[in-house]
C-alpha cells in the first residue's frame, strides 16, 4: 500500500496501454464488462472489489477530482492484491482469491492484477484447489445455477 | 511411529448432504483411524458446517466439510487417499502437504 502513490505515474501510463493491446483480440468483450458493472455484481457475490468502482472517467483531464481520490479509484482497480500479505493466500480464503476472479468467474490475468509473479501463481494454484473443492466457481454461471435452486 | 520423517498435511473433505450425524461422525472418526494407522499424529479436525457449492456435484447442492491437520510419514498418503477416494459418500477431496 505504501508505494502506491510512486506507482501511480507508471500506471497512468500503463493502463491506457493496457486496454489498446487488447483491442485485438476477443479479451475487448471483458474489458468492457469491466469498466461497466463490475462492483455490483462483484460484491454481490463475494466479499468483491467493491469500491473499484466509478473510475470510469480516466483520462478526463477537464475534471479533477482531490488527488486522494483519484490514486485510491485507480489503486483499487488496477490491484485487487495491492494489501496482500503471501502467507494468506491459501485456498481457504475465499474471499481473497474472489478478488482475483472477474465476473465470469476466471482468474484475472496479471496485466490486469498487477502483482507480482510470485503472488500470482500462488494465487492461481489456490484458486485451482479451490475450484476442486467447490468452494470457488469454474464459471459464474455454475454459481447462478445453485442459486437459483435455493 | 516407524521413526521416519514426518511431514505435515492438511487433508479437507466434502460428504454429501445426506448423511445424518451419526453417519458423519462415525466416517470422520474412520478417517482420523486411517491417518493414526499411518503413523499420523495430532490430527486436528476443524468441521466446516454444512457449506453451499459453488457449483452442483453429482446434483447435490451443499455439503459437510471438514479440515485436518496432521502429521504423518509419507508413505501413509496413498492409504488415505484410497479411503477418500472409495468412499461414495465423498463429494470431494484435497490431501496437499503444507511444511513446504
Amino acid at each position: 500500500m505504501s508505494d502506491e502513490k510512486n506507482l501511480t505515474p507508471e500506471m497512468e501510463a500503463a493502463v491506457p496501454a493496457a486496454e489498446f493491446e487488447s483491442l485485438d483480440d476477443e479479451e475487448t468483450i471483458v474489458i468492457l464488462d469491466d469498466v461497466d458493472v463490475p462492483p455490483a455484481d462483484l460484491s454481490a457475490e463475494n466479499t468483491g472489489i467493491g469500491d473499484a468502482a466509478a473510475s470510469d472517467e480516466e483520462g478526463d483531464d477537464a475534471f479533477s477530482a482531490p488527488s486522494e481520490y483519484q490514486e485510491r479509484e485507480r489503486g483499487d482497480r488496477s490491484r485487487p492484491g495491492s494489501d496482500i500479505r503471501v502467507d494468506d493466500i491459501n485456498f481457504k480464503n475465499i474471499s481473497l482469491l474472489s478478488r482475483f476472479l472477474d465476473r465470469r468467474g476466471r482468474i484475472m490475468s496479471r496485466r490486469k492484477t498487477r502483482v507480482s509473479a510470485k503472488v500470482q501463481r500462488r494465487v492461481v494454484r489456490e484458486i485451482k484447489r479451490a475450484r476442486h473443492l467447490a468452494l470457488l466457481p469454474y464459471t459464474a454461471d455454475q454459481t447462478r445455477q445453485v442459486r437459483r435452486r435455493r | 511411529m516407524n521413526g521416519a520423517e514426518l511431514r505435515e498435511y492438511e487433508l479437507v473433505f466434502a460428504l454429501q448432504p445426506g448423511l445424518d450425524e451419526s453417519a458423519i461422525a462415525s466416517f470422520e472418526k474412520r478417517v482420523a483411524d486411517v491417518i493414526s494407522g499411518q503413523g499420523g499424529q495430532n490430527i486436528v479436525t476443524e468441521p466446516w458446517g454444512r457449506r453451499t457449492l459453488a457449483y452442483p456435484i453429482k446434483r447435490y447442492y451443499e455439503a459437510y466439510y471438514f479440515l485436518q491437520r496432521f502429521a504423518m510419514p509419507p508413505s501413509g498418503a496413498d492409504e488415505v487417499e484410497r479411503t477418500l477416494r472409495f468412499s461414495e459418500d465423498v463429494v470431494r477431496y484435497l490431501l496437499i502437504r503444507t511444511d513446504e
